[in-house]
């Protein structure tokens, strides 16, 4: 036989629960009792309708008596609301007077905040003991409402003329961080500072909120800016963009999806990684988080926000938002907007948008990689570090005649720089992985564009020259087995320069693993495998000494050259200072030799 | 220090210190794991993003950790192996210096080398390959649940190679592995890959009774670790199994929704899955449908880097056209160009000569 049963509720149990999973912070206690004030004052807005009504709530601290007191002068409870919803977990009065009010006034039922019945308990995570007292503006006795969070509560009359409620929460000693007036400040600035009921702390005589949300203010722009500076304590932004409603295409139909706030771009900066993507989210003027990185496109990592939309909904903690369907079309919302910002940016003010592309070149070229309209937009602006300063690749390619030359380590080396230089076009710097990437992109949508990378390719930047008039340097090159070529490069003035192959540092690094014998013998396998399989024999390795035919010095030495050991001590020098000067492939112990090797030719040039 | 010890130590530390930058940059990779099937390109980019930072943060460790789930998205999430290969050398020397001599998870970096060859070529390097795994159990480092990832490695190889007996043994050894002491969010997690394997093994085994378990096994722990992917490849066992067994309306809604999930994702399935598409279509003799198929797969391969796998899916389609009395010269063009690109290519050679001789066998 079934029997029906009721569930028993364990009410310390059920504020562990919240304590431990449902809320991140003990804060969040702060914030339900501010939003039931502020719900009640609405209430009393809502049924009373006086025309001389000044909603207020006060935030007061006694931190000798360890209380937190939260006073408003909104609607007050009776005896019967107290047991039906203060005292029903899971029922909220304000949930269930928005329901009624949805239909007939939309408008107002949007200002009402509770939803969940829960706010209350929350009072709990502070507090050891929490005293309301209450007047209601229907009438009746002012009552008293004590409980220890246990099962029970003690209700009873009490003296209290004012209409309203006060909440004093007598603060548990894991919670003494908020008996202090700039932390109570901060937390209601934090969760309440765009709701419309003037909130004071202490005995301030001006409100510690904003009461509004800056895009609301009289004049929104200077409004938001201020906002800026104080919320995100950072200078004046590159630009900003407003927000406002919109409508989604959600397959069969549209959807207008409210949208209130803004997007800023912060300025660049040198000191400190800076990438964002990140909005400040509020639902019906009451904070919910920060830093919400799913709203915003990835690409858009150089952006942060601020948006209030009423379509979001909130977790049962109100710390997060439901990523549902609403969250999507918001999100499509953002991402509209955003891409329509831009692109007035880019028409209407091109130097903020070279600005913002610049600030932010890092961040953007990596993200434009992923994302190809993102790239078509920003794909001429945003510069990259060459050999010549910051160039966009519309004025690389004008200077470098239609190729793109890139080196993929440091621009320390002057090797490549030297051949780029002589031939009139700068290098580009692609150490970070996503350069050469964004660079084979732009070449791929630009045929005409040809990638050169020079740490590796740098003899494209050489014409082959004869050998013939240059057998006699040649030949003894090649006796002392040095990889020679004749080639013709600029500029002149360099006798030599000695090429190494992409990757030649790898093959190099895994030869001294090899020899060292630091990794295990299987895996060390698998690198050698891959190294010989891109090297073959590895003689390239060593490197190719590429003369220069239009150097005075060496077309000099194939003309008339001197006696066999000046003619050796000179083209050991020049093949001596070539490896040294590429500053590649080079052990300290090989800088040494280098070094004895142009001593020993020295002397032997200025022997007597 | 154990495998995780020394991150959440990094992260208390910069939490204690307030220290934003830092906990932005070792918060990145948790964001990226949430993309890894919905987005793993995304995932890819947040790594980067993590590696990045580190860089700018001159750390040394998190760079390696970064650049070795960069890998992993690389490889494992996105089948890119073009450029994995040289980037897992290059991260194996890199590993060699002396800032990373006590770091944690220099088993990933030896891991992700010895994956690198898995992807490309296996049969081709198997004596090498073997060796490696051989030594990665033996002498690197292992913590937490890297011994999952030692049998995930003989696995994928073994599966490769065609060596069911090994790939069985080695999930048989993943399975009393989960019994031992490891989370049971980590032992889900790994398990979903284990009975995926072992339904690769069971369907190549045409053991529909093993198929059966494994693939329902399978499904429940990928629900139970929220891999969609694998989900979605149980069900499709499970829906091949349904229409042998007759039941046409439970086959059709299984299929329905592995395809539905799949479609959902943009982690591309694995090779198990398209066989198994290719087998519900075989089996109602529709051979236009089984192309169809192998051309998908084709697709979604075809300059990855996957040596072994694009000629896998051209001698496939080379079979196929040939049951279907259609010109192989183009298939056979394509696929003896891929198959030159391996380093035995021989075996595969002789499998198209095979085909065009009319002894090819079925799909």
């Amino acid at each position: 036989m079934t029997e029906r049963q009721r569930f028993n509720l364990h009410l310390p149990g059920l504020l562990k629960v919240l304590a431990e999973h449902l809320y991140t912070s003990k804060k969040v206690g702060v914030r339900e009792l501010i939003q039931n004030a502020h719900d009640s004052c609405i209430r009393r807005k809502i049924e009373k309708a006086e025309p001389d009504y000044r909603p207020r709530i006060d935030v007061r601290l006694d931190a000798p008596r360890r209380t937190v007191t939260i006073t408003d002068n909104g609607n007050g409870l009776t005896e019967e609301e107290i047991g039906t919803y203060l005292s029903t977990i899971g029922r909220g009065y304000t949930r269930e007077l928005r329901e009624r009010l949805a239909l007939c006034s939309p408008d107002e039922a949007a200002e009402l905040i509770g939803q969940f019945g829960l706010g209350f308990l929350s009072a709990f995570l502070l507090a050891s003991e929490v005293t309301l007292t209450t007047r209601s503006v229907h009438g009746g006795p002012a009552l008293r409402w004590y409980s220890v969070g246990d099962e029970h509560y003690d209700l009873s009359q009490t003296d209290r003329a004012a209409v309203g409620t006060s909440v004093q929460l007598k603060i548990k000693p894991a919670a003494s961080f908020i008996l202090n007036e700039r932390t109570l400040v901060e937390t209601v600035r934090t969760y309440a500072d765009f709701l419309p009921i003037p909130i004071y702390v202490g005995d301030d005589e001006y409100p510690v909120n904003l009461t509004m949300p800056p895009w609301e203010a009289d004049d929104p722009e200077r409004a938001v800016l201020d906002y800026i500076a104080r919320a995100f304590q950072g200078a004046k932004p590159l630009c900003v963009m407003p927000l406002h409603d919109a409508k989604v295409n959600v397959g069969h139909d549209t959807l207008t999806v409210p949208l209130k706030g803004f997007l800023f771009v912060p300025p660049a900066t040198q000191a400190s990684v800076r990438e964002f993507g990140d909005l400040t989210v509020y639902i019906r003027r009451m904070f919910i988080c920060e830093r919400e990185r799913d709203l915003l496109p990835p690409w858009a990592r150089f952006v942060r926000g601020v948006i209030e939309c009423p379509l979001l909904q909130p977790t049962a903690s109100r710390e997060g938002i439901h990523q549902d369907e609403n969250f999507e079309s918001v999100r499509q919302a953002l991402e509209d907007q955003l891409g329509e910002g831009l692109r007035r940016l880019a028409r209407e003010d091109p130097s903020t948008w070279k600005r913002v592309v610049r600030g932010h070149s890092d961040v953007i070229i990596g993200w434009a990689v992923t994302d190809n309209e993102f790239f078509e937009r920003v794909a001429d602006i945003v510069t990259f570090r060459t050999t010549r300063g910051p160039l966009s690749l519309p004025e690389y390619l004008g200077q470098s005649g239609g190729n793109l030359y890139y080196v993929t380590r440091e621009l320390g080396s002057l090797q490549e720089q030297l051949l780029a230089e002589g031939r009139n076009v700068p290098a580009i710097e692609a150490v970070w992985f996503s350069v050469t990437p964004f660079l084979e992109k732009y070449a791929q949508r630009h045929p005409e564009t040809r990638l050169v990378q020079l740490d590796g390719e740098a003899a494209q930047l050489m014409r082959p020259a004869p050998e013939g008039p240059f057998a006699a340097l040649l030949d003894w090159y090649r006796e002392q087995d040095i990889r020679i070529r004749m080639a013709s490069f600029k500029p002149a003035e360099a006798p030599a320069l000695m090429l190494y192959p992409q990757g030649a540092e790898l093959a190099r690094e895994a030869e001294a693993s090899r020899q060292a014998g630091d990794l295990p013998g299987p895996l060390a396998g698998l690198v050698h495998e891959y190294v010989e399989q891109k090297f073959g024999d590895g003689d390239e390795l060593r490197g190719t000494l590429y003369l220069n035919a239009t150097n005075p010095l060496v077309r000099r030495l194939a003309e008339k050259p001197p006696e066999r050991e000046t003619l050796g001590a000179v083209l050991t020098l020049v093949h001596q200072t070539a490896r040294l000067f590429a500053g590649r492939m080079l052990s300290a112990a090989d800088a040494v030799g280098a070094f004895g090797e142009l001593s020993a030719s020295l002397e032997r040039l200025v022997k007597p | 220090m154990s495998k995780w010890a020394w991150m959440q130590e990094s992260r208390r530390d910069a939490q204690a210190k307030g220290d934003r930058e830092r906990l932005r940059m070792m918060r990145v990779g948790d964001e990226a794991w949430g993309y890894r099937e919905s987005d793993p390109a995304r995932a890819q980019a947040l790594y980067e993003e993590g590696l990045r930072r580190a860089r700018q943060l001159g750390e040394p460790w998190w760079e390696m950790y970064y650049a070795q789930r960069r890998l992993q998205a690389l490889m494992l999430w996105r089948y890119c192996y073009g450029d994995a290969l040289g980037l897992a050398v290059e991260s194996a020397l890199d590993a060699r210096k002396p800032q990373y001599a006590s770091y944690p998870h220099l088993f990933d970096v030896y891991f992700h080398l010895v994956m690198a060859y898995v992807g490309v070529d296996p049969a081709g390097y198997a004596a090498e390959i073997g060796q490696a795994i051989g030594s990665l159990e033996r002498d690197v480092p292992r913590f937490d649940s890297d011994g999952f990832l030692i049998e995930f490695a003989k696995r994928e190889f073994a599966l490769w190679v065609n060596d069911l007996e090994a790939a069985e043994q080695s999930a048989w050894r993943a399975l009393r592995l989960a019994e031992e002491g490891v989370s049971r969010s980590t032992a889900d997690y790994f398990l979903a890959f284990v009975y995926a394997d072992l339904c690769a093994v069971d369907f190549k085994r045409a053991d529909t009774e093993a198929l059966a378990e494994h693939a329902a096994a399978g499904e429940e722990k990928a629900r139970q670790s929220g891999q969609q992917l694998q989900i979605s490849e149980c069900q499709l066992w499970q829906a091949l199994l349904a229409r042998q067994a007759g039941d046409e309306a439970r086959a059709h809604a299984l299929r329905l929704s592995a395809v539905a999930r799949v479609n959902r994702l943009k982690q591309p399935p694995v090779q198990r899955w398209f066989d198994a598409l290719c087998a519900w279509s075989l089996y109602e003799n529709d051979l236009p449908a089984a192309l169809g198929v192998r051309d998908q797969e084709l697709a979604a391969i075809v300059g990855h880097g996957q040596l072994a796998y694009e000629v896998y899916c051209q001698v496939e389609r080379c079979r196929l056209l040939a049951m279907m009395g259609r010109p192989l010269d183009e298939g056979m063009a394509a696929a003896r160009e891929a198959a030159g690109k391996l380093k035995n290519p021989a075996p595969r050679l002789a499998e198209l000569d095979a085909i065009v001789e009319g002894e090819g066998g079925p799909p």
